[in-house]
């Protein structure tokens, strides 16, 4: 084979190079992201009460979502962030997390409530796959946890969603992410986060404070406007 | 750009002679330096931006210092590249290569750095395929080995599997300095000593940090000529707990420093924290290699 000389390869390895350095300049430039216009403001049309539930000023302070660095400072930035906390006459009180990422990457993405929660010095027990069904047709693949902590102890239930896509697998979340960009969409991200500490309200076991959690979803996606449910649940849950 | 590149096959293949015998050492010469640009042209952008995105964390810091060896280990190797291959080989290589450039283009433009950098390294693999005599093989292995230490793991897959290691850590520190009789405690991955609360995130316990000391005890067992199977052995199988008594250390001092001089540390303290913990690395690998070498005549037959 005459062509498979030395300066033949080699050149063929710098034409190599330069079509791939060439070839990701344009694959780059096909990606468009589609942020949700408003988000912030969006996502603060949260229903002020439904069912027992009540808007109130919250006695606990919330996780924060974002996993500090080395030196404590919050590692990721959210481009909005809406955090309330429901209250019901039985002084129970559920605190709900919406954290809103307009650009979803692999290495750059809304990551899941349980690194957030390690991160913060809790010891994760009881993880597991919940299915949250939506007012309609959507069942949501979300994940409860019971976070410990020296001073608090937690249950928590979450999914988040990428562009269309509801996903609470990180490896899911990926292959979604790629496959969204290989058909030129940079999506954006939405994590929905529940919880409640074990010492406001009614007695109860951690099992009927997961099923509370789920419960509580499902009458506040069903209660919120159009917009936010969207937002909430994207096309696939609404 | 793109019309270039097939000029510069066209060109090339016109006044190459053909087969490995007849490359000539001029032609063979061209050849390196074009491979050797390619590389660069790839490999330059990629670690740049490994290392303003990742490399300038605190518990990444040492990852340079690998890839500075990894780089002297193939200048080291460089009498392997000589191009005396089969033309089959050099297809191989270059079919390597196409698909390590596909990979590298994707995922540079997605920024998805792990199939970038896994790219890269495939793109390499397939330059030493079509240049590296077979005999130097097994030695271009361990370069490539150490290369993968290279591509950053995603983080959430870094934390899960490390994590087990991290709380033993966590807890190994906190125990034996509880027995010193220092007002320590822990829990999770929180350690809390007097009045400060310390978190062992991933910079103090840095357990990323923990591959790149393996990396590094690979270099040393790359560069260190050893004498006899059964040191080599031995030192392959220190290089775990050598890098976590190392941690275990920079742990310690962390926490004990804390306690001496207050909660505030800049990140030039984490940072030096980790330049002494391959220093220490290092230092346990020569004393290692030293004692292994005392008592080599006695274990050799």
């Amino acid at each position: 084979m005459k062509a498979l000389s030395a300066t033949a390869v080699g050149g063929g390895f710098l034409a190599l190079a330069l079509l791939a350095t060439a070839g990701s300049m344009a694959l780059g430039r096909t990606l468009h992201p589609a942020p949700m216009p408003g988000a912030a403001a969006l996502l603060a049309r949260v229903p002020e009460a439904f069912g027992r539930w009540q808007i109130v000023p919250g006695t606990a302070e919330p996780i924060n979502p974002a996993q500090p660095d080395a030196q404590g400072r919050p590692g990721r930035v959210y481009d909005a962030i809406v955090s309330r906390t429901y209250a019901a006459p039985d002084g129970a009180q559920v605190m709900v997390m919406l954290a809103y990422q307009d650009r979803q990457y692999q290495e750059d993405r809304i990551h899941s409530p349980e690194l957030c929660y390690y991160a913060q010095g809790f010891v994760l027990q009881d993880r597991q796959d919940v299915v949250v069904s939506l007012a309609g047709r959507a069942r949501v693949p979300a994940r409860a946890f019971h976070g410990a902590s020296l001073h608090r102890h937690e249950d928590v239930v979450y999914w988040i969603r990428t562009g269309n896509a509801l996903r609470a697998d990180a490896l899911a979340t990926r292959f979604e992410i790629f496959n969204a960009a290989l058909h030129g969409r940079i999506d954006d991200g939405l994590l929905v986060r529940v919880s409640m500490t074990d010492d406001l309200g009614p007695p109860m076991s951690a099992l009927a404070r997961r099923r509370l959690l789920v419960r509580f979803l499902q009458d506040f996606f069903a209660a919120s406007p159009v917009p936010v449910r969207l937002a909430l649940a994207g096309y696939e849950g609404t | 750009m793109p019309p270039r590149p097939p000029v510069m096959l066209a060109s090339s293949a016109g006044f190459g002679a053909g087969t490995s015998a007849s490359d000539g050492v001029r032609g063979r010469a061209l050849a390196t330096g074009l491979v050797v640009a390619a590389v660069a042209l790839l490999g330059i952008p990629t670690f740049t931006r490994f290392g303003q995105v990742f490399w300038s964390k605190p518990d990444d810091t040492h990852a340079p210092i690998v890839l500075i060896g990894v780089l002297l280990g193939f200048w080291h190797e460089r009498h392997a590249l000589t191009w005396e291959t089969a033309p089959a080989q050099r297809g191989v290589g270059l079919f390597l290569a196409l698909v390590g450039a596909v990979l590298l283009a994707v995922g540079r433009a997605q920024l998805f750095y792990q199939l970038e950098g896994a790219g890269l390294l495939l793109f390499a693999l397939g330059s030493a395929c079509a240049m590296a005599v077979r005999t130097s093989w097994k030695r271009l292995a361990l370069l490539f080995a150490l290369g993968l230490f290279l591509i950053p793991l995603p983080a959430t897959l870094m934390d899960a599997a490390l994590l087990p290691l991290k709380l033993a850590l966590t807890e190994a520190v906190v125990r034996s300095l509880a027995a010193a009789g220092l007002p320590v405690g822990s829990h999770g991955v929180i350690i809390s000593i007097g009045f400060y609360q310390l978190q062992v995130a991933d910079a103090c316990a840095g357990l990323r940090s923990m591959l790149a000391l393996t990396a590094i005890g690979l270099l040393f067992i790359h560069f260190v000529p050893v004498r006899g199977r059964h040191t080599h052995a031995m030192l392959l199988a220190l290089i775990v707990p050598i890098a976590l008594v190392a941690n275990y250390c920079r742990v310690a001092t962390l926490v004990l420093l804390t306690y001496g001089l207050g909660g505030d540390f800049s990140d030039r303290a984490h940072n030096i924290a980790g330049y002494a913990e391959i220093a220490l690395t290092l230092a346990l690998f020569v004393i290692a290699h030293w004692a292994l070498e005392r008592r080599a005549p006695q274990v050799r037959p």
